[in-house]
């Protein structure tokens, strides 16, 4: 049996909507709303889709729960960020959130590959500070700044970096917790 | 006033639904297996009025974390129907919810006796 065209249009837009899914469960879920939709429509309903709200809203719904329950289990600071962006589009908390933790995951990144290319290239890499520059990575042209870690660069920046990149990457989970019970009480 | 009280009241009711509305899907499996539409039906007629909106996502999640499992079963219909059955788990999760919604209710109805 066919379903009327705004019931079709419907499940085109959830489908789409579940785009970040795999194919197998994006599949599934459509053809278990089409069997819904069959069985209202049986039952002599006219108004077929009241009750599922937006289409997508309703593939978000979906979507934000598999996300952040993903992401907890992989726990990559990937993951975890790109449930938080996807949550994003109904939580501008999480946004917020994620913003200042990305910034700290890309300055873990950079502390780390600075301490590990360091002894290669000692005297072009470093923390430097002065003319009002504060930052980690190569020598700017910038002839106020000077470098300030010297030998003891490898060890802070190495450490730090690790400490900064466990520290933004438990705060990400703890955030996507947050995210989830939120998910789950609307 | 009688308004706002009453708008509040609303929306009261509206965050108790949702808060419960994992252990309603998970009581309206104990006994049998269903598939969506009937576990919306069943529970519209208890007067819970949950959506389709709400109630679907909610399965898929309660199959991802294991409490229920899945079956497409052809209904004779023309279309399956995707069944949901408790596991194991589900069983446990829906034993510890309703000792816990006992104790609640008890405290609750011992504070509104008092009034």
């Amino acid at each position: 049996m066919a379903l009327p065209t705004p019931a079709e249009e419907f499940l085109l837009r959830v489908h789409r909507g579940l785009g970040a899914l795999g194919p197998a469960e994006r599949d599934d879920i459509v053809a278990e709303l089409r069997a819904h939709l069959l069985d209202r429509q049986a039952e002599g309903n006219a108004d077929l889709l009241t009750g599922f709200g937006a289409p997508e809203s309703l593939a978000a719904s979906y979507l934000t729960e598999h996300s952040l329950r993903g992401a907890l289990a992989r726990g990559t600071s990937w993951a975890l960020g790109r449930a938080l962006w996807i949550a994003a589009r109904d939580s501008t908390v999480s946004l917020f959130g994620l913003l200042p933790l990305v910034v700290m995951q890309l300055a873990a990144v950079a502390a780390i590959v600075t301490a590990a290319l360091k002894p290669f290239m000692p005297l072009e890499l470093g923390l430097w500070v002065g003319g009002g520059s504060f930052y980690v990575g190569p020598r700017s042209a910038n002839p106020a700044i000077h470098e300030v870690l010297g030998a003891w660069g490898v060890p802070v920046l190495a450490c730090s970096g690790v400490i900064l990149f466990w520290a933004s990457n438990r705060a990400m989970r703890a955030l996507v917790r947050w995210r989830l019970h939120g998910a789950r009480r609307s | 006033m009688q308004d706002d009280v009453q708008r509040e009241v609303v929306a009261w009711r509206s965050q108790l639904r949702k808060g419960s509305l994992e252990l309603a899907v998970l009581l309206a499996l104990r006994k049998e297996r269903r598939y969506g539409l009937e576990l919306v039906e069943l529970l519209n007629r208890a007067n819970l009025g949950m959506s389709e909106g709400s109630i679907y996502p909610l399965l898929s999640r309660l199959r991802a974390e294991k409490k229920v499992k899945t079956e497409w079963v052809d209904s004779g219909v023309g279309h399956a129907h995707k069944y949901y059955e408790l596991t194991e788990k589900g069983r446990a999760t829906v034993k510890a919810m309703v000792s816990a919604w006992r104790d609640f209710s008890n405290a609750f109805s011992k504070l509104v006796g008092d009034e």
